[in-house]
């Protein structure tokens, strides 16, 4: 499973990065919407499997890297998680409007995130040594 | 209009607080609590602070963070679960506290009476000139012995 | 006697690897406590109870060590699976099961701080019509937490824990820091103080039982004397739903195992004697 981290700390983008390597995952970090969309457009089809997207960024934000990737056949598969402090239920509206499949509130523990996943079914299934 | 705008608790801005220190600092345990009195002059304090604006009405309010520049080396070191012996470069240091600064403010402005736009975190050496602005709150707090305090400034 | 720090890394590296949760040292004292009712049952000590695991290396009990070391706090949806089952499989075969007019009923026990009961009540939302009387009622041992339960409001950190976006925007609204849930919610469950070594709450039969994660704390008698009393309160052909690391199998045999998807559940396939 693949995994881009996009936000413009590297502290949060270490945060995150750091609990889906510990469940499986490789990831791909991103400092901006549009880094974000450079590294899509990179990999090959079918490459990410999720992306955790924060929503304020410089350059471009979360929002409009979302409206952008769900604009784009070939990034279908690709499952939407914002990652972000913005909590206003509003917020999350528009955010699901504009087609994020799943919403993670700042702060949040690894555990919530790992819940997350599960409900998403993107829970890489681990192997006990 | 007036500080209608932005009222905010003392109790409201400390579970936040500690909300995100327990979940992304001190691993679930609530160990940042409030400090009675004012907390002085810091000696080499580090700022970090976040604006949230509401256009329509030219308002918005500041939230700021505060403390000495050892005690964020140690909250970085926390935050990217660095070992003790872990040198802090200034950069790390400033995004790390930076960060810190966006998630409290970020959380504080859900509660705004009027929906609000976050600006990305600044970070500096000294607080900024509170100029036209009026001061709402300044939580003094206590984090593993370190004084850090949070302030909500109404922004004109 | 405390923990070594073999016993300490290992159990560190289980928990991280199946969570992602990080017990850096200096947590002993939590896996301490929180093992000892697992290791009590065994009769022996924490740091001896985690070398025998070490060795035998069933999948359940590793995933026992995990559930007690994660279950801080509680989650929506929580494990995901069985909520799945819930829609896909024991809604539909309940109601289809019921007389015309007849309440499907749903017991959610040790419902803890209400986000079991409240994530049923979200699911029969959306799978049932709204004709379809629905009675859900949620029982744990601790008035204290029912008092949560009931005035259905949540941190951001209880709601971040597994519940849909989609659910939170529909069926909660922010008030201050705080998420409230929906009266709609509210109302389709009721809370009240029970003790599972009694008898079952009135309000049955029961169609559907969700008891989780609490089996694993006794031992094999007092959880056939569980099983058998709840079987009476509830309707031949009720569903059971256990937790991932709990089984009927071996312990009251009035039980039928029926594979969904990726989780197990149980029918009650007796009579109600």
């Amino acid at each position: 499973m693949k995994a881009l981290v996009i936000d413009d700390s590297r502290t949060m983008r270490r945060i995150v990065s750091s609990v889906l390597k510990d469940l499986g995952y490789d990831t791909v970090e991103a400092g901006d919407g549009q880094q974000a969309l450079d590294a899509l457009a990179a990999a090959g089809d079918g490459d990410f499997d999720l992306a955790c997207i924060d929503w304020n960024m410089p350059v471009m934000d979360g929002l409009t890297f979302v409206t952008k990737v769900r604009a784009n056949r070939a990034w279908r598969g690709i499952t939407l998680m914002m990652v972000t402090t913005e909590s206003e239920h509003g917020q999350i509206v528009r955010a699901l409007a504009a087609g994020a499949h799943e919403y993670l509130i700042k702060p949040f523990t690894p555990d919530a995130l790992r819940d997350k996943l599960e409900l998403l079914g993107l829970l890489p299934i681990e192997e006990l040594a | 209009m007036s500080t209608a705008l932005v009222v905010v608790a003392k109790d409201q801005i400390l579970a936040i607080t500690q909300d995100v220190f327990a979940a992304m600092i001190d691993g679930g345990e609530v160990l940042i609590t409030e400090r009675a009195g004012a907390a002085g002059e810091f000696v080499d304090p580090v700022c970090a602070w976040v604006d949230m604006t509401v256009a329509a009405l030219g308002l918005g309010a500041r939230a700021v963070v505060r403390t000495e520049t050892a005690a964020a080396h140690e909250l970085t070191r926390a935050l990217l679960m660095m070992d003790a012996s872990e040198f802090v470069g200034p950069e790390d240091l400033a995004d790390a506290f930076g960060e810190l600064a966006n998630v409290v403010g970020g959380n504080v402005k859900s509660l705004l009476a009027a929906p609000a736009v976050l600006s990305l975190p600044t970070v500096a050496a000294h607080a900024p000139e509170l100029g036209a602005g009026q001061f709402l709150q300044d939580l003094t707090l206590d984090w593993r012995g370190h004084i850090l305090v949070v302030s909500l400034w109404m922004l004109g | 006697m405390s923990l070594t720090a073999e016993s300490f890394t290992f159990v560190a590296d289980l928990v991280r690897k199946r969570s992602a949760i990080h017990l850096a040292p200096g947590k002993e004292y939590l896996v301490e406590s929180r093992l000892m009712p697992l290791a009590r049952r065994c009769g022996v000590t924490v740091d001896d109870y985690v070398r025998r695991q070490r060795v035998a290396a069933n999948p359940l009990e590793f995933e026992l060590i995990v559930e007690a070391l994660t279950t801080n706090e509680t989650s929506w949806f929580r494990d995901a699976l069985p909520f799945q089952a819930l829609t896909e499989h024991i809604l539909p075969q309940a109601v289809g099961a019921l007389t015309a007019g007849v309440p499907l009923r749903i017991w959610s026990a040790a419902c803890s701080t209400g986000q079991e009961p409240y994530s049923i009540a979200m699911t029969v939302l959306e799978q049932l019509r709204a004709s379809r009387r629905v009675e859900i009622i949620a029982t744990d041992l601790s008035g204290e937490v029912l008092d949560k339960a009931g005035r259905g409001v949540y941190s951001q950190l209880e709601i971040n824990r597994g519940l849909p976006a989609r659910f939170l925007v529909k069926h909660f609204t922010k008030r201050g820091a705080e998420w409230a849930i929906a009266d709609e919610l509210r109302s389709m469950v009721r809370f009240s103080k029970h003790n599972l070594l009694t008898a079952p709450p009135i309000g049955g039969p029961y169609d559907i039982v969700f008891l989780r994660n609490v089996l694993i704390y006794f031992d094999v008698e007092v959880k056939r004397d569980i099983l058998r009393r709840l079987r009476k309160s509830m309707r031949p052909g009720g569903f059971l739903v256990l937790g991932a690391a709990e089984t009927t199998v071996g312990i009251d045999d009035a039980w039928t195992r029926v594979q969904v998807g990726r989780s197990s559940i149980y029918q009650n396939s007796g009579s109600s004697a």
